[in-house]
């Protein structure tokens, strides 16, 4: 499959995950306040049950998109070249070896009083590491 | 690894992205390849040199003599 093609289809699931994302947050949104809207809550135990589970599919949804980016990811891997499966190779190497490393430096400072960190942020901030090093190997391998 | 990929790709007046596109890899790939900052797995330079009528050694070696 040629690099485009496969950056087409990549570029297509990310567009389904982030439309998905929107959905379901939306139906999270609106099912949350109809079923907590009035009384309706205290008087039903159903209406409860279904604004639990709505609320559950609202926090979760954004692992949809995640999931289909995620997909998206291998598919773009698995139909690239040599040099480039070696080029992810490497970045995601040094993403995970520098969060790990850089989220045990801040574990040990929040021992010692700093504010503690939240695992989203760590995601975050590997996926930034992740980016940026794939840059830099693209770049080496110029 | 030095490799003579350049020169036998201009024999033939290829760009590089048509060479990439015979090979079946990104043009960055053989930009890598011909400047020496990547060295190709067995497959592919088997796939080479079948591609340029030639032995593998006669393409790739340590040292150019």
């Amino acid at each position: 499959m040629k690099p485009g093609k496969v950056m087409l289809l990549a570029l297509r699931d990310i567009a389904i995950g982030v439309a998905l994302f929107l959905v379901v947050s939306r139906v999270g949104f609106w099912g949350l306040f109809l079923f907590s809207s009035g009384d309706v809550l205290r008087q039903n135990l159903l209406a409860l049950v279904m604004a639990t589970v709505m609320l559950g599919a609202l926090i979760l949804s954004p692992l949809i998109p995640i999931g289909f980016i995620i997909n998206s990811t291998v598919r773009m891997v698995q139909y690239s070249d040599e040099l480039q499966q070696r080029i992810f190779l490497y970045a995601i190497g040094f993403a995970a070896a520098a969060t790990g490393l850089l989220t045990f430096a801040y574990g040990l400072l929040e021992f010692n009083g700093y504010p503690p960190l939240g695992m989203l942020n760590i995601i975050s901030f590997m996926f930034i590491l992740l980016f940026a090093s794939l840059l830099y190997f693209k770049w080496r391998f110029r | 690894m030095k490799n003579l990929l350049k020169d036998l790709r201009g024999e033939r007046g290829w760009s590089q992205a048509e060479l990439a596109e015979k090979l079946g890899v990104s043009r960055q790939t053989v930009n890598a390849i011909e400047t020496g900052k990547y060295d190709p797995s067995l497959p592919l330079a088997f796939k080479i040199a079948q591609l340029f009528e030639k032995k593998i050694e006669d393409i790739f070696s340590p040292e150019l003599k």
